[in-house]
């Protein structure tokens, strides 16, 4: 079985066929989905995020180097797409507030497990460029230098930020009983 | 170490980044240092909490929400793909691209017949024919008096190149290759058409012929290749094998009234087995 060939589908479209770029939703979609819904919180807001990650991937799919790897330049959109979201939707937030309040989810109304309810109220809680380094890292499995490639940070700070985000959601989740206090 | 550079070795443990060297040290930290052990379990913990969380399924109607929000004409097609769709099925099945055989094989297959000529490369690349393989019957080039020129496509293929020419004269296609090969190099021709064809069978039902000018030209004993997993292939498939170095022109006639009203597409590609890669090249012939 051939691996999946991004390039070939990027050149595709760029050719002017507009349904190869139905393999990269294919293929991405549930990625970046995903990614949203764990920093925007709303179902039908990372629904609508997901949607506009696609089309502005498609829109600027001429300016995408394929010198990088493809996953990390539509993650990056999908974070910026996220992150400012929830920069729009709340404006007052601060960057020293270590958690914001905690929110009732619509994901809540879903048919998900109790651990996953419990996981996305904890990231609720955490601030936004925290819930995207702990979804980098933990849903998407990313290195410190992919991290760095999609957030477009240092690894140093990427190492820095993950470090104390996940730090917080220990915190979060010892609370709730879900993560053991020792 | 002091002691925020150990609160940095036990996250970088939890993600798989230290060094055996860097590892050691932690060890050695965490068994003199209950309140370190501790943290190094919890998150531990928080790892595997994060583990076992499920993936949301994305709304069903969210691919063709996307799909329908794309701009159109955002990129213009390219200018060769205007004059059909050769080019483009050409570009499907570039190196890399053997996966999109059963595309392309469905696209034409459904339309009409498909032939494909597989090229190996290589000075003994090619499969070997023994003589009670070979029937068939070799022709002389066909006049090309009174056939129009319907198409022309160039093939630049690592060491091959060469053109292949569709014309029409009233219920007659003819698809002419001319091409170069430095070394020795084998082609397949595989005719198809969506009705059965006989193991002893000379030619496809749509192949009248099959003609060269140079080089040696063989058929191989053509018989039913069954494909069974894909249903938009046809029953059956039939093929010749030629080898040549240098030049060579041929032809592969077909007929335009057993075409009935769709294109026919004849595809030609070229594999190397040593790099397990394909390379197609679909030429049209429109009614």
């Amino acid at each position: 079985m051939a691996e999946f060939d991004e390039q070939y589908y990027v050149s595709q479209c760029l050719e002017g066929n507009k349904d190869a770029f139905g393999f990269i939703v294919d293929k991405y979609e549930r990625a970046i989905f995903n990614i949203a819904l764990r920093i925007v919180k709303e179902y039908d807001d990372a629904r609508d995020i997901t949607q506009s990650v696609f089309v502005k991937a498609y829109e600027k799919l001429d300016s995408y180097n394929s010198s990088f790897k493809f996953f990390s330049w539509i993650y990056r959109i999908a974070i910026n797409e996220s992150l400012n979201f929830v920069n729009r939707k709340k404006p007052d937030e601060t960057v020293d507030e270590r958690f914001v309040a905690p929110t009732i989810s619509p994901v809540d109304q879903l048919q998900v497990s109790e651990l996953n309810a419990s996981i996305q109220q904890a990231l609720a809680r955490l601030k936004p460029d925290y819930r995207a380094v702990i979804v980098l890292k933990h849903f998407k499995e990313l290195s410190y230098r992919e991290m760095s490639e999609v957030l477009q940070i240092p690894e140093k700070t990427v190492k820095s930020r993950l470090f104390s985000a996940r730090q917080l959601l220990k915190v979060i989740l010892v609370e709730q009983g879900i993560v053991g206090n020792g | 170490m002091d002691e925020n550079k150990y609160l940095e070795l036990i996250h970088r443990d939890l993600d798989g980044e230290l060094s055996a060297e860097e590892s050691a040290a932690l060890r050695n930290y965490l068994d003199g240092n209950a309140e370190a052990r501790r943290l190094h379990e919890e998150l531990k913990d928080l790892n595997s909490t994060l583990g076992r969380a499920e993936e949301f399924a994305p709304p069903s109607s969210l691919r063709t929400d996307i799909m329908n929000a794309l701009p159109e004409g955002r990129y213009a097609p390219a200018v060769a793909e205007k004059k059909g769709f050769l080019t483009l099925l050409r570009r499907m099945l570039e190196p890399g691209r053997g996966n999109q055989m059963p595309l392309v094989f469905a696209f034409g297959l459904i339309v009409g017949a498909v032939a494909t000529l597989t090229l190996y490369f290589g000075v003994f690349g090619g499969p070997t024919l023994s003589e009670r393989d070979v029937v068939g019957t070799v022709y002389e080039k066909d006049s090309l008096d009174g056939y129009q020129t319907l198409s022309t496509e160039h093939i630049t293929w690592g060491a091959v190149n060469g053109i292949v020419q569709t014309r029409r004269r009233g219920a007659n296609l003819i698809a002419e290759f001319s091409l170069q090969a430095p070394k020795e190099i084998g082609f397949q021709l595989i005719g198809a058409n969506s009705t059965s064809i006989p193991d002893s069978a000379a030619l496809p039902v749509n192949l009248l012929s099959l003609n060269y000018d140079e080089g040696t030209l063989q058929f191989e004993t053509l018989r039913s290749v069954h494909v069974d997993e894909m249903d938009a292939l046809p029953q059956s498939l039939a093929k010749a094998m030629l080898r040549f170095r240098g030049y060579i022109a041929f032809q592969a006639m077909f007929s335009a009234q057993q075409v009935d009203a769709a294109p026919l597409v004849l595809s030609l590609s070229n594999s190397s087995i040593a790099k397990a890669h394909s390379t197609t090249l679909a030429v049209e012939i429109p009614h």
